[in-house]
């Protein structure tokens, strides 16, 4: 090899060199980065036949895309377990102050007290007053959950325009990425940057990525429906408007398949549209029905009869009934939305002009009517219709098989089991969110162990580098003396 | 060998500290309030059954409350009729030899209308302002004051039946030819029927004739009131009426001593009726305590299963605490520690 051929090749290791302390510049800065996958050149011979130094990025296809499956369950998981928590803080603290069977049973007890004296009027009172409270938290409860089932329908929408926006900016990285590619670009931090979007996109629905050659990508969710391919497709939320007591919610589509809600052909089965739709038409919509249940069982369980003999008068409702009630429900069938109308009767509440005498004689439905009155020789000390009602949440009725709790059961078993439901599907939840946490977590350190940063490793390369960038600086000063050397003997 | 990503090597000691700090506060709570944090996320459905025992016992504390102030409605209806037994005790006791005495008129109308006056007292006794032998009628005195207004009515209806009888009113001068006989026969026909039945609730008595009944422990219903409308109080009633009303009456000495050997009669049947209502109202006191007794047995057993499902064990809570800070103090120290440890220190 000529004197040339040698500086040459010292030239080319300067520049080697110098490529590679940028290099090792930009993986310090992106060492705090946790989108930021390690860059690392190819090795000097291939960089010499390409011209320019190729870089690449540690990756682990496998290991990103487990961590991506991962997200998009704990999303789903971590929303289910944060709806069901939120379900459960309307049924009040660790004493469930503001559970209907906690209340049931304080009514309970109250009447049987108004019952041992009929004729106090304060006893009476505390009675209409827990009667009252039951009425008003059950009402409230199921307002809030249909107000929770409306604010998810709300947030599918917003999700629905995040994806929009997520498809958009994959889509402009992704052409660039093709584009840059082949005309031999650097194009690892643009991937990392898709990388970061396809980390979004993911924690939104379940999505499994596909890669195509000119490091293109194709995106699918995770049951099979295109999302991306070279350009986005359109994700929409078809709102079913304000949702009503036991209507089922609107759908998500994706590219016009729906992958969430009624009907769905493509279910996904994660990422927080799977956690909301679950939680809407799941466990929420189940609360709502235990309520309506639970509602329309205290009414039965009031209700009262013609008292004449051989009376063929309708039974009527009594303490429990419902705004714009006309008739006592079916037996046996739920009545969608009337927890949320559920009140105690006007009728026998002083508060709205009632007579609390009624509590004690009866006809509370009908007080202008006497035949559904039982105190019928007007006994002060009548106390036959308190303990009958006292007795009244434990007497077995027919429940509605679709709630879930059997199909014979008394309003306190009922709603006692409907909150025992409730505190299930919260640990189930609640492990399952735990779960995946812990994969996510896992995956993820994997995944980061493979393609982060570690300083101690740039820095160790870094003085390998000042090594050899001295050891081709030394070459040169003394291809520079040999060279003076034999000009010198020229002369 | 590959190197760890500086990031996942400091990272490392605080991924667990979120963890551990979160799980300190919960304990912590468990440790000053001794109950489980969040007892329905450890117990799931069976939450259902810790609720149900709640109720329970909820149940069985307004039972207790309620069951004492039965207890002391019984005992009072109890006393009230063991000191009208005994005031009729010591009327037949005073009155056998006075019967025969110069001036048994007096003595024994005296008596008879003091009889009445105490036996309407103890019947109208009220506890807590419930009167115990009202039956279901609880706005009223159960018995009527024959000396007062109230009484005008049954005064008339005793005036009627006499007419009936003899074709007179007692305050008629033509009363003193009735003979001891007559007033016998007055005395054990349309008198009697003046304190039966319907006259009863209507001239002498405000009370129902059925008593209150109410639940004593779960299902189980009991008296837990008397009434006036018992045989041995009419009985009574009777023969004292009968005396105090016609001492003062033109009947001949005789005849009123035909009333007195009468009213003697009534009040020895009445004492037996009195015996027998006492023993009823005994049956249901022992009722009463019965089922204070089950209902204590119940609690015990009930607060006992509720504790195994919700209390937090206080010596595993500070054991886990311990683990808890040692763990976060372990993590605050490798942090500091690994800061210090890189390789740009040392060039």
């Amino acid at each position: 090899m000529s004197l040339s051929g040698v500086l040459n090749s010292a030239r080319f290791a300067l520049d080697s060199a110098a490529a590679q302390t940028a290099l090792v510049s930009r993986n310090i800065a992106g060492a705090d980065d946790a989108s930021y996958s390690r860059k690392i050149v190819e090795s000097r011979t291939q960089s010499i036949e390409f011209g320019s130094p190729q870089i690449r990025r540690a990756e682990n296809p496998a290991l990103f895309a487990r961590a991506t499956e991962a997200r998009s369950e704990a999303a789903s998981a971590g929303v289910v377990k944060d709806g069901l928590t939120q379900i459960r803080s309307l049924f009040g603290g660790d004493g469930q102050e503001n559970a209907p069977s906690t209340l049931i049973s304080t009514m309970q007890t109250a009447l049987r007290t108004a019952a041992s004296d009929p004729s106090d009027r304060v006893l009476a009172s505390r009675a209409l007053d827990t009667a009252n409270t039951l009425a008003s938290s059950i009402r409230k409860n199921a307002a809030a959950l249909s107000g929770q089932r409306n604010d998810i329908e709300a947030r599918l929408a917003q999700e629905a325009e995040k994806l929009n926006t997520s498809l958009a900016s994959f889509e402009s990285l992704n052409s660039k990425i093709v584009g840059g590619t082949r005309l031999g670009q650097d194009t690892t931090d643009l991937r990392d940057q898709r990388d970061e979007v396809l980390r979004g996109i993911s924690n939104v629905i379940g999505v499994k990525a596909f890669s195509r050659a000119d490091n293109d990508m194709v995106l699918q969710t995770d049951s099979g429906v295109l999302m991306f391919e070279t350009r986005a497709r359109p994700i929409s939320f078809q709102s079913a408007g304000p949702l009503q007591a036991g209507q089922p919610g609107g759908r998500f589509l994706v590219d016009g398949v729906g992958v969430a809600g009624q009907n769905a052909v493509m279910p996904t089965g994660s990422g927080t549209v799977h956690g909301l739709i679950a939680l809407r038409d799941g466990a929420a919509a189940e609360a709502e029905a235990k309520l309506d249940e639970t509602a329309r069982l205290l009414i039965s369980a009031f209700r009262e009869k013609d008292q004449t003999i051989g009376g063929t008068k309708p039974d009527i409702a009594g303490l429990f009934t419902a705004n714009g009630l006309t008739s006592l429900p079916p037996d046996g069938v739920r009545v969608p939305g009337i927890a949320q109308r559920l009140t105690m009767a006007a009728s026998v509440d002083p508060a709205k002009g009632g007579n609390i005498d009624l509590l004690r004689d009866g006809g509370i439905g009908a007080p202008s009517d006497n035949d559904y009155r039982t105190n019928t020789a007007n006994l002060s000390g009548f106390s036959a219709q308190l303990n009958a009602m006292a007795q009244a949440t434990d007497k077995s009725m027919a429940v509605d098989a679709n709630a879930g709790i059997g199909t014979s059961r008394s309003v306190s078993e009922f709603s006692a089991r409907a909150f025992g439901a409730l505190e299930e599907q919260r640990r189930t939840a609640s492990e399952r969110a735990e779960f995946s946490s812990i994969v996510l977590e896992r995956s993820t350190k994997s995944l980061a162990s493979e393609t982060g940063v570690s300083l101690d490793a740039e820095m160790a390369r870094l003085l390998e580098l000042e090594r050899s960038y001295s050891a081709s600086a030394k070459i040169l000063s003394v291809v520079d003396s040999m060279y003076n050397a034999l000009f010198g003997a020229v002369q | 060998m590959q190197l760890l990503p500086t990031r996942l090597v400091n990272a490392g000691p605080i991924e667990g500290l979120a963890r551990m700090q979160a799980e300190l506060a919960l304990r912590q709570k468990e440790l000053s309030t001794g109950r489980k944090a969040d007892a329905g996320l450890e117990a799931g459905s069976e939450i259902r059954r810790n609720m149900a025992l709640k109720s329970s016992l909820n149940d069985i504390e307004g039972f207790q409350r309620q069951n004492g102030a039965v207890s002391a409605r019984l005992g009072g209806a109890q006393s009230a009729l063991a000191s009208i037994a005994g005031a009729a005790e010591n009327f037949l006791n005073d009155g056998i030899p006075a019967r025969d005495a110069q001036n048994a008129r007096f003595l024994m109308g005296q008596a008879a209308g003091n009889a009445l006056t105490d036996m309407n007292r103890l019947l109208n006794t009220k506890l807590g302002g419930f009167p115990v032998f009202g039956g279901q009628s609880l706005d009223t005195n159960p018995m009527k004051d024959f000396d007062s207004a109230e009484g005008a009515a049954a005064k008339s209806a005793i005036d009627a039946a006499f007419q009936c009888q003899f074709g007179f009113l007692p305050n008629d001068p033509q009363a003193a030819t009735l003979s001891s006989v007559d007033l016998k026969a007055f005395f054990d026909g349309p008198l009697s029927a003046v304190f039966d039945g319907a006259n009863w609730e209507t001239l002498w008595s405000n009370a129902s004739a059925s008593p209150m009944r109410s639940e004593i422990s779960p299902g189980v219903t009991a008296e837990t009131s008397s009434t006036t409308h018992l045989q041995g109080i009419k009985d009574l009633a009777k023969g004292y009426v009968a005396l105090a009303y016609f001492k003062d009456k033109p009947v001949s000495d005789a005849a009123y001593k035909g009333l007195i050997d009468a009213s003697l009669g009534s009040t020895s049947i009445a004492r037996s009726g009195l015996t027998a209502a006492q023993a009823d109202l005994g049956l249901a006191e022992e009722r009463v305590s019965k089922a204070n007794i089950r209902l204590s047995d119940m609690e015990t057993v009930f607060s006992r299963s509720l504790i195994d499902l919700e209390a937090a064990d206080p010596f595993d809570v500070s054991a886990r605490i311990n683990t808890l800070l040692t763990g976060i103090e372990a993590s605050y120290a490798m942090t500091a520690r690994l800061q210090r440890l890189s390789l740009v220190n040392f060039l």
